[in-house]
């Protein structure tokens, strides 16, 4: 327990001194005074820090049993293992585009908590993709062609979703600066706070990836999922799509899920009634989880896999909402058109306004 | 070369607005007018071009001529018309240089009374008998005339009177003014040179044909005088006055009126600048600040290139526009440097291509990793807000003034209405300092 005598100053590190005469805390060294009570806030707010985050028992939502009545593929160009159902023919890995072959040896996987039934079918897929690639004028020619299409499978790809509560406290530095006149002087103001913020946050189904393959930015990319539309897992669902099994351990996916956790509780404590302060940074992160949980689900997803000029390009369609993202190849051709087209548009009207002023003035 | 560059940031980075100022050298307090009527004996516009005229003497005669208009003394520590004239000058804050050098006239319409007041320089130079002759014409003048005209004869008698003063004060200068300019009688001398180099700013070759416009001008106008006059100084008076007094005490003019007009160039290295003006008929044309401003901008190109021959010759043929057609032409303008500003448009339109394409790579990648949570906020219970200021510092600096005063240098216009020459004729005319 801090004593008076341990008091030091927040601004200089010098040690107070109480003061009888106002009642405040004094600092000899900077001249800064301060109540009692604000000075046993800040000692308390930054008595921990939070090095690590404990998700404790965390798994114990999870499911134990695995799938049945699949079969598995395999990919033996990049390892990937896919479940469908034994009436699904499956020829192409969904995510190098090379051949996959059965492999018996291998059970159905972990049975997910839920999963989010494909919504979107291969006609809305086609135009989806048609309208994805309509505005997009440094697209190469002749990119992309709608027989692709009709060989791709939907993959239900792994996710584990993230719940949990962070309760603690966190601390803040701020300034404001204020600006007066008065005569022939121009006065200037600078205040430096310490912001002390605690509560409670509550996170429900963060998803991360659980595949090791799956590029982490292109599925993060396609959220939101409705989890409204989540149902109880039922091998049905699988025919006619793929199931991708998962690689990566919840543990191996934490960290992500933490950092997005922490970084929206720093954004919503450290904007809350800052009225007047500028430049809030974190100072001290004393937040600590409860309320831990994790679900394995199987979320919608096309992929579609191209090649140009001896690169891959992938493309990820939300199974559910038809949102599409991913990065597409540019032609150098057109690229270097549409910069001399643009160069013409605005150079050719500039000159001439430039040659007309030069004119009138 | 330098106007496209300005023409080119004022594409690029939004150029404000121009601003001329007066070119002369001294100091004077521009904030207030110099005709001040607190009681309404004329109209606001009339008011506004009596002030704007007085106030184009200042330069000439490094006087200030204040005029206060009033109905009852309101300083209440004045007490007379002296006190409260006084008080009304230093308290406005008139006069011109150091010495504040002016004259004030306070008319009391309450008890019909006026008195005339000298400050600074102009105490000395207003003698007692020119004094008395002012106090006459304006107690003449207001019996006859509407109260413009009293006032603005006024201005003419005192700018007079007080031009004269200074010139017989005055000990360095040349041999053609007489010995006392109030004394002087006007005569004409057809046969004296229409063009005078004191400077030697021309050439033989172009003096030849400076002369033969000269003569061009008066063949096609036998009424107006044409005269060519340039000096290595002007010994102190202001061009304006300058070239009136060389006018005048060399005999030049056509007819009873003495009409004609003047262009003077002073090479004086801290006084270079020109001035045209007319008398007689001809003061008519000169009296409009539209003309003489559009003269000048004829003529300064040439004179800033150091092209003083080009220059009078541009400003002959621009004056014999404003005699036969009623106005002077705008000055030619330059061709448009299509090279230059190709090169300012392709700079342009490579930046511009830049932004575009930069957006259009953009959208080619629709792709980025989550760092936040924030769709995934079931709920949020804040318990504790507290803001403690770690320290206060308040620092201070002192603001600095904007220096006020005149500024010199060279570029604006400066043009007055009837104002006159030492010897007291009246002419009108304007000018500019490069």
């Amino acid at each position: 327990m801090a004593t008076l005598s341990n008091y030091k100053c927040p601004s200089c590190g010098a040690p107070l001194q109480f003061s009888a005469e106002g009642g405040n805390l004094h600092c000899n060294s900077c001249g800064n005074d301060y109540s009692v009570e604000s000075i046993e806030a800040l000692l308390h707010a930054e008595e921990h820090t939070s090095e690590s985050f404990d998700w404790g028992n965390y798994k114990a939502s999870l499911e134990t049993q695995t799938m049945e009545d699949t079969v598995t593929y395999v990919c033996k160009a990049c390892g990937a293992e896919v479940v469908t159902t034994p009436t699904t023919v499956a020829t192409h890995c969904p995510y190098c585009d090379n051949e996959i072959v059965i492999d018996d040896r291998l059970d159905g996987g972990l049975r997910p908590n839920g999963i989010i039934p494909f919504a979107v079918d291969k006609a809305r897929l086609k135009e989806i993709v048609a309208d994805f690639y309509k505005d997009k004028k440094l697209l190469p020619k002749n990119y992309f062609s709608d027989a692709k299409l009709e060989e791709i499978l939907g993959v239900y790809v792994p996710f584990w979703l993230f719940d949990c509560t962070m309760d603690g406290t966190m601390t803040f530095d701020a300034n404001s600066v204020r600006v007066w006149v008065a005569g022939d002087y121009e006065f200037t103001e600078t205040k430096t706070w310490r912001l002390i913020r605690s509560g409670d946050l509550s996170f429900r189904k963060v998803p991360v990836d659980a595949s090791i393959k799956m590029d982490d930015a292109l599925m993060d990319s396609l959220e939101p999922f409705d989890y409204k539309a989540m149902v109880p897992f039922q091998g049905a669902y699988l025919a006619g799509f793929l199931a991708d099994r998962f690689d990566a351990d919840p543990d191996l996916c934490l960290p992500r899920a933490t950092s997005r956790m922490n970084r929206s509780v720093e954004e919503v404590l450290g904007s809350y009634q800052t009225g007047g302060v500028s430049g809030v940074r974190l100072r001290n992160n004393a937040m600590a989880l409860r309320d831990t949980a994790v679900h394995y689900v199987l979320l919608p997803v096309y992929l579609i896999n191209c090649k140009y000029g001896g690169k891959s390009y992938q493309y990820a369609v939300n199974g559910q909402t038809g949102k599409i993202v991913g990065t597409l190849p540019i032609s150098r051709s057109r690229s270097l058109l549409y910069r001399f087209r643009d160069l013409l548009i605005a150079g050719i009207p500039a000159a001439g306004i430039i040659a007309l002023l030069s004119y009138i003035f | 070369m330098k106007k496209f560059l300005s023409i080119a940031l004022l594409l690029l980075l939004l150029l404000s607005s121009f601003a001329q100022v007066f070119a002369y050298e001294g100091d004077y307090n521009q904030q207030y007018y110099r005709f001040n009527d607190f009681v309404g004996v004329m109209s606001e516009d009339e008011a506004v071009e009596l002030s704007e005229r007085a106030e184009s003497f200042l330069p000439i005669y490094g006087c200030d001529f204040v005029i206060c208009v009033t109905n009852g003394l309101e300083e209440e520590d004045a007490n007379d018309l002296d006190g409260y004239g006084e008080w009304f000058y230093r308290h406005n804050d008139f006069g011109y240089g150091p010495n504040q050098s002016g004259l004030l006239l306070v008319v009391d319409m309450d008890n019909y009374n006026f008195t005339l007041l000298s400050f600074g320089d102009c105490d000395v130079l207003l003698t007692d008998e020119a004094y008395t002759q002012i106090c006459n014409a304006f107690i003449d003048d207001y019996a006859q005339y509407e109260p413009y005209e009293v006032y603005d004869r006024f201005l003419t008698n005192a700018s007079a009177l007080m031009a004269g003063g200074q010139a017989n004060a005055r000990e360095n200068k040349p041999d053609w003014y007489p010995e006392d300019v109030t004394a002087f009688e006007d005569f004409l001398d057809p046969n004296a040179p229409r063009l005078v180099d004191n400077a030697d700013a021309f050439t033989e070759a172009e003096e030849a044909a400076i002369l033969d416009r000269i003569n061009s001008f008066k063949a096609a106008h036998p009424e107006s005088d044409l005269v060519v006059f340039t000096d290595k100084s002007a010994y102190g008076f202001s061009h304006a006055v300058y070239a009136a007094d060389f006018y005048q005490f060399n005999g030049y003019g056509v007819g009873d009126d003495f009409n004609g007009s003047i262009f003077f160039l002073c090479l004086d290295p801290d006084d270079r600048g020109w001035w045209e003006a007319g008398t007689g008929k001809d003061e008519a044309l000169f009296s409009s600040s539209t003309n003489t401003n559009r003269l000048d901008d004829l003529v300064y190109p040439h004179m800033v290139d150091g092209r003083y021959a080009d220059g009078i010759l541009a400003y002959i043929d621009g004056l014999d526009a404003l005699y036969t057609d009623g106005k002077v032409p705008a000055p030619p303008k330059d061709p448009a440097n299509w090279g230059l500003a190709g090169v300012l448009g392709a700079f342009f339109g490579l930046i511009s291509s830049l932004v575009t394409g930069g957006a259009r790579k953009k959208n080619m990648k629709t792709v980025a990793e989550a760092v936040r949570a924030a769709n995934y906020l079931q709920d949020k219970h804040i318990t504790q807000a507290d803001n403690i200021v770690i320290s206060t510092i308040v620092t201070s600096r002192k603001i600095e003034k904007e220096s006020s005063g005149g500024s010199s240098g060279g570029g604006g216009s400066h043009h007055s209405r009837g104002y006159s020459s030492s010897g007291g004729r009246s002419f009108s005319g304007g000018g500019r300092r490069f």
